[in-house]
């Protein structure tokens, strides 16, 4: 019995600095994804150079991003936001990676990023797509009309 | 020199023990498959919405870790309060605290809308929120524990159980303090805004852990043959009987307090008499069925003998704990906010009436899910490393009863 | 930007642009930190708030709910008891008397946030100016500032969104609430969707200012006509305020 703990305890460090090591072994190394892959960007300049662009993008994003979200002090040229604009065309689909230049590149290195699980994938001047869903307010008017005897409902609950 | 017991890992290999290990996986498949489900899908394929956010996963999360700390109810005992006829039972008491707590941790974690950001919650605290504090006692809770059964089991270690076993002693009361608080300090809901709350969640862990713990050590001594003697068992049974009443005493004192303040009528009235499904829950399941029913078996002269029945009582029990943390968790967040005193409210976010929550399938699979994972665990470990003891016979029991027959084997507990 | 989808930004449209709204932001602090020795009150820069006069609010009246759900995306899923609302009509029906009225209501940005008291990860945050926020980077989806708001200003996301406007990311598996339109105040702008709403549909009935400058409309009117909170007995000192409840 002790002996299994002195073993676990003396392999634990070693698998994770194995892992550790593991998993830096792969930092630094960007590769752009053939020419043909990555769309054009819209400006003509980018905001950094681009071998700094390409190592640093979510450093320098996430650098910034706290003094955006919690202070106000936003950096335009270092916004999210900004970057979409110039680099995503407005007819990408992130489905097609093809046309997505964020995807494109990620999809190539195989590093996965959740950015747009809740930012917009789509330029600011890009026409929204055409909505499935219900519009908000008819259901908030179905709603009213729904409930409108709820008040009866809640006499019943709230006075005993 | 106090009696030495002999434990034992057990065989592992009857078909019995291998049918068990495949259900609890089949348990544990169907709730990855609800986690699966959800991340995938997100929460609308759950009974939960945005007038109920914590729903069946968060009873079972809150069933199994409040039973956690109670788990450990016989290792305190023996270590802390001296009764040696608890001692044999102490590794196990202590192993089932570790594997129920790791089980309902699992269901909360699998619950979260994000849960690939467990990272996120373990780097970044907020002092304020008692739910950070939880995280802190939960994990603290688990690394006490082992250390205790570490003490326990290693020989030379024997002599700082007292210690670890006082320790662990004040971390579960604290632990259950802290879960009944994450209630306790929503000063915005009715049904929740009461420091009684903590001390019922203790008195609710002693019952419910008391009553896991006595279905366990059935399970586990019938079902791998070592003899259990009948003084254990009616020890323990007689002290689950006076958890339930202290239980009932703090569900009683609770709506006492409730009912002398005129602005908490409105939910002691839905609670108590119209609130449908959950005051059906409240008298017929948590008092009748949880409460009473198992008071009655457990201190019948007759029936109280019977291993059927003391079983039976014990499950009782934890149908009626489950229907209390029912009534609690969702009959609580039913009831709507009372923003308005004077008024009656009405929206298209469903303010001012009763919300719905219909429990879903994902919800009850990641509930047994976690369940099973806790068991799994449980069966494991007893496989693998000697918690259990080699018998619990009326003579291994009593330390005042004869020796003979008891090895030194392996070291005392 | 441009509204011309094909149109290339030019370098120096890009950074013309940039320049202007950083040289606003850092004048800003500089302007904050003289004002303290000009106005007692205004202790550290402003605070943003709403005072809603019910008396003026509609029946039936929902431009504000539109206006502030358009201007952030929010829309139904056609499943409304999961579907996000930052901001919804609340009718009210007087027990005693019967007397109707109804006023909207949003997150409230306390000065005392439950929400960020009780939020594990500090995703829950009130900025230096009272706007109560959500990061989105760290919410973990465990729902318990929605259990501990005394308004039930939050809404769970529960399931897979797409076309978020660009100022308001939202996403699967977080919570959120009303920004008090933070993006324009961050931009400059001095107004919010709803109140710019109900002002153009004539009603007047919301006012969006600082609250700690004496000088502004909504310091003035809150002045001289009081106004009160909801559930003020929770002493949350809410931001946005209300007159004839
Ligand atoms: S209204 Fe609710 S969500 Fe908004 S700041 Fe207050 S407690 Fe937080
Ligand atoms: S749901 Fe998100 S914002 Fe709310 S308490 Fe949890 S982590 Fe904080």
């Amino acid at each position: 019995m002790p002996s299994v703990l002195t073993r676990a305890g003396l392999s634990l460090p070693a698998l994770l600095a194995g892992l550790v090591f593991f998993a830096l072994s792969g930092c630094g190394k960007v590769e752009p994804p053939p020419a043909s892959l990555l769309a054009e960007a819209r400006g003509d300049q980018c905001v950094e150079p681009t071998d700094v662009m390409r190592r640093e993008h979510m450093q320098i994003l996430m650098h910034e991003r706290d003094e955006a979200k919690r202070y106000g002090r936003r950096n335009p040229d270092h916004s999210f936001v900004g970057c979409v604009d110039c680099h995503v065309s407005p007819t990408a689909n992130r489905e097609d990676p093809s046309t997505h230049f964020c995807m494109a590149c990620h999809e190539f290195n195989a590093v996965r990023m959740d950015c747009f699980q809740c930012h917009t994938d789509r330029p600011s001047d890009a026409a929204p797509a055409s909505h499935r869903n219900v519009d908000l307010h008819e259901s908030i008017e179905r709603h009213l009309a729904a409930h409108a005897d709820a008040s009866t409902n809640a006499v019943e609950v709230s006075i005993p | 020199m106090t009696l030495k017991t002999h434990f034992r890992d057990i065989e592992g290999r009857s078909a019995r023990y291998v049918a068990l290990l495949g259900g609890l996986l089949v348990l544990v498949a169907l709730g990855v498959l609800a986690a699966l489900m959800k991340g995938s899908q997100g929460h609308y394929i759950t009974g939960m919405n945005n007038q109920v956010v914590w729903g069946l996963p968060h009873i079972f999360a809150i069933l199994l870790i409040v039973a956690a700390s109670g788990a450990l109810n016989a290792a305190s005992f023996s270590s802390v309060f001296g009764r040696v006829a608890y001692k044999p039972l102490a590794r196990v008491s202590g192993l089932l605290a570790m594997t129920l707590l790791i089980g309902g941790l699992v269901i909360l974690v699998l619950d979260l809308g994000r849960p690939d950001r467990l990272v996120v919650a373990m780097t970044h605290y907020n002092f304020k929120s008692i739910f950070a504090w939880n995280i802190f006692l939960y994990t603290g809770f688990l690394a006490v524990v082992a250390v205790y059964l570490w003490f326990m089991i290693e020989r030379r270690m024997n002599r700082y159980v007292p210690i670890a076993g006082y320790t662990a002693f004040i971390w579960r009361l604290i632990l259950t303090t802290g879960t009944g608080s994450i209630f306790g300090f929503l000063v915005a809901r009715e049904a929740y805004d009461a420091a009684i709350l903590a001390p019922m969640f203790i008195a609710m862990s002693f019952s419910l852990g008391m009553a896991v713990f006595i279905l366990v050590v059935l399970a586990t001594f019938l079902g791998t043959g070592r003899p259990l003697g009948d003084l254990i068992l009616r020890r323990m049974k007689n002290l689950l009987g006076i958890f339930v009443a202290g239980v009932l005493y703090f569900v009683l004192a609770y709506h006492l307090t409730n009912l002398y303040a005129t602005r908490l009528h409105g939910i002691e009235a839905f609670v108590l008499l119209n609130g449908g499904i959950y005051t059906f829950l409240f008298w017929v399941v948590q008092i009748g069925i949880g409460s009473v029913l198992p008071l009655v078996l457990l201190f019948h002269p007759v029936w109280s003998q019977s291993r059927r029945v003391i079983a039976a009582a014990a499950g009782l029990v934890l149908v009626g704990g489950f229907a209390q943390l029912y009534v609690i968790v969702i009959g609580g967040q039913a009831y709507p906010l009372e923003m308005f005193p004077g008024y009656d409210m009405s929206s298209s976010f469903f303010d001012g009436v009763v919300a719905s929550y219909v429990p879903s399938l994902p919800e009850l699979m990641l509930g047994v899910g976690g369940v099973g994972f806790a068991f799994l665990l449980f069966a494991l470990a007893l496989k693998f490393l000697p918690f259990l003891p080699a018998s619990l016979s009326d003579e291994h029991v009593d330390p005042h009863a004869d020796q003979s027959g008891t090895r030194t084997a392996a070291a005392g507990a | 930007m441009s509204s011309d989808n094909s149109a290339p930004l030019s370098r120096r449209q890009f950074i013309t642009g940039a320049a202007a709204a950083v040289a606003g932001l850092t004048i800003a602090p500089g302007v904050f930190l003289l004002k303290p020795a000009e106005a007692a009150q205004k202790a550290d820069g402003p605070r943003w708030g709403l005072l809603i006069d019910t008396s003026k609010c509609a029946d039936g009246c929902t431009a504000c709910v539109r206006a502030c759900h358009e201007e952030n995306g929010v829309r139904s899923l056609g499943r409304p008891e999961t579907d996000a609302q930052w901001i919804r009509k609340v009718n009210l029906t007087e027990r005693a008397t019967g007397h109707q009225h109804s006023l909207p209501v949003m997150c409230q940005h306390c000065e005392n946030p439950p929400c960020v008291d009780v939020c594990p990860t500090h995703a829950s945050f009130i900025r230096p100016d009272g706007i109560v926020l959500v990061d989105k980077h760290s919410c973990i989806g465990c729902r318990y500032c929605m259990m501990a708001c005394p308004y039930k200003a939050r809404s769970f996301i529960h399931e897979k969104l797409t076309d978020q406007k660009p100022h308001a990311p939202r996403g699967k598996g977080t919570v959120e609430s009303c920004t008090l339109c933070v993006h324009r105040i961050d931009r400059g702008e001095r107004t919010t969707a709803c109140v710019e709403a109900c002002n153009r549909d004539g009603h007047k009935a919301m006012t969006f200012g600082d609250l700690h400058d004496p000088d502004s409309e909504i310091s003035q009117r809150l002045r001289n006509y009081g106004s009160t909170t909801i559930r003020a007995d929770l002493r949350l000192n809410p931001a946005v305020r209300y007159q004839g409840i």
